[in-house]
């Protein structure tokens, strides 16, 4: 193993700023394109799976867009009743609305199901209410960024009903999750802005109990769990075909979109790594770079035998533990990256929390153009 | 050997158009293409394919941004079109019972009846002139009817009686708010109940929407030329370690190495230019193609728009100028070890 430590003695430091910075910027700024990519396909599963309850099914209509979705209460009533292992069902009706020429999402919900979907206290104000048809509430957050306050009106204008309501401020909540950047109102006042009749709601929330097997549920709906992974989300989207309806399994709301327009869920999958892919692409030079910093010296442990092949495993090896190395960096960067654009959409700050597959395959795809480069360089090159 | 001001200027442009054909001819291009070529032909689809989406999504919405509503405007629009109102929460009070709701204060009662479609299920018993509509779930929960006293006050002091004169029908939120012919002069929202030819609510949502993508694209782009950089930093190394022939070869005829120096950034960011222009007509291809592969798998794909110029511009701007500022840095090697920094 002397060659090993003969190379590494002969590696300029110059070589570790280089690789280090070059990868850290490339990865970091690919962590968050991918992430914010990944963000936004899964944006309507924020809003509509109840965050930091992993052990929901969520029903919907078979849409071809977001909030859109409409389904009966008392066909997913029908099709519960005595089922086991269900703690409570929250139903809301989701619209999209306009104040002020921004877009924000309205939630209808009762007060008993939204305990149920999150905690919550009132930091001003009155508590949520069920029956005052023009009230509204709003979280802290949301109140500083809009300059609202109790007591204060809001015009909303709603393109389901071509119509405007004025509502009034009655209560600012502390409230996190995706209910923070929305406008939380009665279920009836939300049907009145999404347009929607009595009985009538967006999504249902299947709320399990502890340790309960979901796959109760999904059967009570016709539909097998054997189409899911194990930590997948499930989303059933019930479709009325005359008297009939027919219920379909989903992992995501992006999912049952794409389906609708004939894209299957791989599309997604597949744009991403090409993203992946076609952006490190530019690692192929830092490792080309890598070989020529240090050519001279290399060149020397030739000359008196190392033979080239162990010299190009040496960088390898030390690019390997730099991209290693770099995983929680880059992942730490690009969350404060995003952060500091202060991207939103719909309201909703996109964050871009980076999952383990997304931080894997732009580590993954640099080492692979890296190590390419490194390979693709002679050391003794004019 | 260049003497004087004119032969200096000739051996700047001898060079630089020596090392630039050198770039094209030589390996130094490789290295250039993946640095130039591939962030200008990324950035060149994420914008153009949100361009493409906010046209399909426009296109798809454009029929209910078209259709009549109903809008509040804080100015008078159209006087034809428009009618007087305030809106209001206050304390009702009727029959011994006190509620809440909120109330309509409109200047003209028929005239915002006509504009806003509003249904009457019942009138008549009003005893007074103020008309008073009562929607039909407060009537039905109050037992209110036309005839019924109320009182309606805002804050202490502003109270005002009468009798209700209609009763209303409409979805929940209308059905429990009052209209009432009276004028206003207090806290709540005042302006004006328009019908406006198009619905903006649909149009500032579309509008909203494709504004968030198109600066998550921007994001993107920007954030895709940014961590080429360094990598343009290391592929103009890796093009002037490539340029070592040609370099000689100037050295040789005798032009000054601070000659060779500029002629090399100057050959340089023109190469970048035409690897920017060629990166996004690969990007515009790549996202044309993209758009003709939905079309075999059923997505149809209405306008297909080529980049816009400032986009092209943008990146052209950007990428030649950090190109330029690169290969002034590297330049400064030339004389030196191509890689030694000296």
């Amino acid at each position: 193993m002397g060659w090993l430590l003969e190379v590494l003695r002969c590696i300029k430091p110059s070589t570790y700023a280089v690789v280090l910075l070059s990868l850290a910027l490339m990865t970091t700024l690919l962590t968050a394109n991918l992430s914010l990519l990944h963000t936004l396909y899964n944006l309507y599963d924020e809003i509509a799976f109840p965050s930091g309850r992993s052990s929901a099914v969520v029903v919907t209509g078979f849409s071809v867009a977001p909030f859109t979705s409409i389904i009966s209460v008392g066909a997913v009533e029908q099709r519960l009743r005595g089922a086991g292992g269900v703690y409570g069902v929250v139903y809301e009706v989701l619209s999209i609305a306009s104040i002020d020429g921004s877009a924000i999402v309205v939630r209808g919900v009762r007060r008993e199901g939204l305990r149920l979907l999150t905690s919550y206290s009132v930091a001003e104000g009155e508590d949520v209410s069920d029956d005052c048809m023009y009230c509204a509430w709003i979280s802290t957050r949301l109140a500083e960024r809009l300059g609202l306050g109790v007591g204060s009106y809001v015009v909303l204008h709603s393109p389901f009903t071509a119509k405007p309501f004025v509502l009034q401020i009655r209560g600012v909540l502390r409230i996190g999750g995706p209910y923070a950047h929305e406008l939380i109102v009665p279920i009836d006042l939300a049907r009145a802005i999404r347009g929607m009749g009595r009985g009538q709601v967006s999504i249902a929330v299947v709320l399990l109990a502890p340790g309960a097997d979901r796959s109760l549920v999904l059967r009570r709906f016709n539909v097998s769990s054997e189409e899911l992974g194990l930590f997948e989300k499930a989303l059933i989207a019930l479709r009325a075909r005359g008297k009939r309806i027919s219920p379909a399994v989903y992992t995501s709301a992006a999912e049952l979109f794409m389906a609708r327009i004939g894209l299957h869920r791989d599309v997604f999958l597949a744009v991403t790594i090409a993203i992946a892919v076609l952006t490190s692409a530019g690692c192929y030079i830092v490792g080309n770079a890598a070989v020529l910093l240090n050519r001279e010296n290399l060149y020397v442990l030739h000359v008196v035998g190392l033979p080239k092949r162990r010299a190009k495993a040496v960088l390898a090896l030390l690019v390997l533990v730099a991209v290693l190395a770099l995983l929680p960096v880059a992942t730490q960067l690009s969350k404060h990256l995003l952060s500091a654009a202060g991207l939103r959409i719909l309201g909703y700050p996109l964050t871009g929390d980076v999952d383990m597959f997304t931080a894997l395959a732009v580590l993954a795809s640099a080492y692979l153009f890296t190590a390419m480069g490194i390979c693709a360089v002679d050391i003794d090159e004019g | 050997m260049y003497t004087g001001r004119g032969g200096a200027l000739r051996s700047l442009i001898g060079a630089a158009a020596t090392l630039f054909i050198g770039i094209f001819r030589g390996g130094a291009l490789a290295a250039l293409l993946i640095a130039v070529v591939v962030p200008s032909a990324t950035a060149t689809v994420l914008l153009l394919g949100v361009e493409m989406l906010y046209i399909q999504g426009s296109a798809a919405t454009e029929p209910y941004v078209e259709r009549p509503s109903l809008v509040y405007s804080e100015a008078l629009l159209d006087r034809a079109r428009c009618v007087e109102v305030a809106v209001e929460s206050a304390a009702v009070k009727s029959g011994g019972e006190v509620f809440e709701a909120l109330v309509f204060l409109v200047g003209d009662f028929g005239r915002y009846a006509e504009l806003s479609g509003l249904r009457i299920a019942s009138s008549g018993g009003g005893r007074g002139s103020t008309a008073i509509s009562v929607g039909w779930l407060l009537a039905r929960g109050h037992g209110l009817e036309p005839g019924s006293p109320i009182t309606i006050c805002f804050g202490r002091h502003r109270c005002f009686s009468g009798y209700v004169t209609h009763v209303h029908r409409g979805d929940s939120y209308l059905g429990s708010a009052i209209i009432a012919a009276v004028p206003w002069q207090g806290a709540g929202v005042s302006g004006y109940l328009c019908r406006a030819g198009g619905n903006p609510a649909m149009e500032s949502i579309v509008g909203s929407l494709g504004a968030s993508t198109a600066a998550m694209m921007r994001l993107l782009a920007l954030s895709t030329l940014l961590a080429y950089v360094p990598v343009q930093y290391l592929a103009l190394g890796r093009a002037l370690a490539m340029l070592g022939a040609e370099i000689g070869v100037l050295r040789s005829v005798g032009v000054p190495i601070r000659a060779i120096r500029i002629g090399f950034a100057a050959a340089s960011a023109a190469a970048c230019l035409l690897l920017t222009l060629y990166g996004v007509s690969i990007g515009a291809l790549l996202t044309h193609l993209s758009a003709w592969l939905l079309r075999l798998l059923g997505v149809v794909i209405v306008e297909k728009p080529l980049p816009q110029p400032h986009v092209i511009a943008s990146l052209a701007v950007l990428l030649t100028a950090a190109a330029l500022a690169e290969s002034l840095a590297v330049s400064r090697r030339i004389g030196g070890s191509p890689w030694g920094g000296s």
